[in-house]
């Protein structure tokens, strides 16, 4: 409902835009519509997998669930990467949600789509940003702050992702420090395969951007819950909100 | 194999306080020493008592049986393993019911809630709905099946802890005010099932933590009185109960931690 209402409010604002003004400031065949469709289709997915396990983590503990949960027979990290698993998933379904709400409600055809390419891309910037989201969670057990960090990356998303517009529109700095972001990389490379038919061999930088962040950011994320866990322990804060 | 269930020595524990990271002025918070120097030891198929006030340090000695806390210092160990050392065997040999039956998503039924915890205990599926419906049988919830958690009285809940508590089959129970929010009756039931099922029949080891010196009396082989973390006074109930009666000298009342 609330994907297909965006789309809908999105395909009205892209009315506003011709495509020669997009063209302006990159490749843009195909008219703003499909190109704000997938960018804000990779940043509810990249956000949902970001947030999940966080959001997820704090029912737990409002339901008191997390104390039962540990004493399982589990090891914690499996918990953990269980506790992932869901929010990867509802991220896969809402990226294809909101293509699918784009093709019925904006005719949004995506035949000279290069699929594959734009399935790896989309995997690999899922669970890169699902890494980032168990480093959050794990912040929210050591400090209880994971959520502004969620909504910090959330913020900087918007900004300098290139969801909206083309990231030649930013200023200099902004488009460096872009670059730094994963989400820049993925969103790029999605649209490049789903708009422009880009192959794999023409997304391995994109390609290897996220794969680099996700062999960082997993076993950090493993190790951060650990110490968050144990410093829970220690403080007696493992059922605190 | 240890004769003792629940093994603890000189056990303490200290909470930091906490640090404000925003603070202007950063000083170093007050410790919070909540368990000094604990001793305690507790024979297989025995119910015993923890009591004492608000704050006294039962629960945290429970949490700490249970692997959710890390002592400070001492050693505590839970059916011959060690509860920092050895947490995951720990973790085989308890059952552990929360204080105030907590713990369960109030979204699905009882059943599934204990379904959910029979997985993760790492029953086999088949094996795992069999035990959910000998323990839902055992613990009397019988006709609650489909009910969501969130339409349970604090009876039931109580019952649904208990028999996730039971779906390992561990050998050590810990307990924490199982009978909080029942009316009379229902205690009176509920100590009997603990009585006679959980530690005649299936032979449990029961560490109950209660404010109840009669509960204690009715239900407990011994127990321990706390005060400010510490174990003022231990053995039956029946003696800390004549010791605690009015008309007692203050010296003997206080030696159980009232008067």
């Amino acid at each position: 409902m609330n994907i297909g209402l965006t789309v809908a409010t999105y395909l009205f604002v892209s009315r506003l835009v011709p495509s020669e003004t997009l063209a302006q400031w990159g490749p843009a065949q195909e008219g703003y519509f499909p190109f704000v469709l997938i960018g804000m289709a990779m940043n509810g997915a990249m956000l949902s997998a970001l947030t999940g396990l966080t959001h997820s983590l704090q029912l737990q503990k409002a339901f008191g669930m997390l104390k039962p949960l540990l004493l399982g027979r589990s090891q914690p990290e499996a918990v953990l990467l269980f506790s992932s698993l869901y929010p990867l998933a509802r991220a896969g379904v809402d990226l294809m949600v909101y293509l699918l709400v784009g093709w019925v409600v904006g005719g949004v055809s995506l035949t000279g789509a290069n699929v594959p390419a734009a399935v790896v891309t989309a995997c690999l910037a899922i669970v890169a940003f699902g890494s980032l989201g168990i480093v959050t969670a794990a912040l929210s057990l050591l400090f209880h702050c994971g959520t502004p960090l969620l909504w910090a990356i959330g913020s900087a998303s918007w900004l300098l992702g290139g969801v909206l517009y083309p990231q030649p529109l930013l200023p200099r700095p902004l488009r460096w420090a872009a670059q730094l972001f994963p989400f820049t990389h993925a969103i790029q490379g999605v649209r490049a395969a789903l708009l422009d038919g880009a192959s794999l061999g023409d997304l391995i930088f994109p390609i290897l951007v996220l794969t680099g962040f996700s062999l960082i950011m997993i076993p950090l994320g493993v190790l951060a819950f650990n110490i968050g866990l144990s410093r829970a322990r220690v403080r007696g804060t493992l059922a605190e909100c | 194999m240890t004769l003792s269930a629940i093994s603890v020595a000189n056990l303490t524990k200290t909470f930091p306080g906490s640090v404000r990271v925003m603070s202007f002025r950063p000083a170093r918070p007050p410790r919070i020493e909540v368990l000094r120097g604990i001793d305690l030891e507790v024979p297989r198929g025995e119910v015993f008592g923890l009591l004492g006030p608000n704050g006294s340090g039962k629960t945290t000695l429970l949490e700490i049986l249970a692997t959710h806390l890390l002592p400070t210092n001492g050693h505590a160990k839970v059916n011959g393993h060690d509860v920092v050392r050895d947490a995951p065997a720990v973790r085989h040999a308890i059952g552990y019911c929360p204080g105030g039956a907590v713990g369960f998503d109030p979204r699905l039924t009882g059943k599934r809630n204990l379904e959910f915890f029979a997985l993760l205990g790492d029953l086999p599926r088949v094996q795992a709905r069999e035990r959910v419906t000998e323990v839902w049988e055992l613990v009397g919830l019988d006709g609650f099946r489909d009910n969501t958690v969130v339409h349970y009285s604090d009876g039931m809940r109580q019952r649904l802890a208990l028999a996730r508590a039971l779906l390992t089959d561990p050998p050590v129970l810990l307990l924490d005010e199982p009978t909080r929010g029942l009316d009379p009756e229902a205690s009176a039931l509920w100590r009997r099932f603990l009585r006679e099922r959980a530690v005649e029949e299936l032979g449990k080891t029961i560490l109950l933590v209660t404010h109840d010196l009669l509960e204690a009396e009715d239900i407990c082989d011994r127990a321990a009185i706390m005060q400010r973390g510490r174990i003022v006074a231990d053995g039956p109930p029946s003696e800390l109960l004549r010791a605690a009666r009015p008309g007692r000298s203050p010296r003997a009342r206080a030696a159980v931690g009232v008067g």
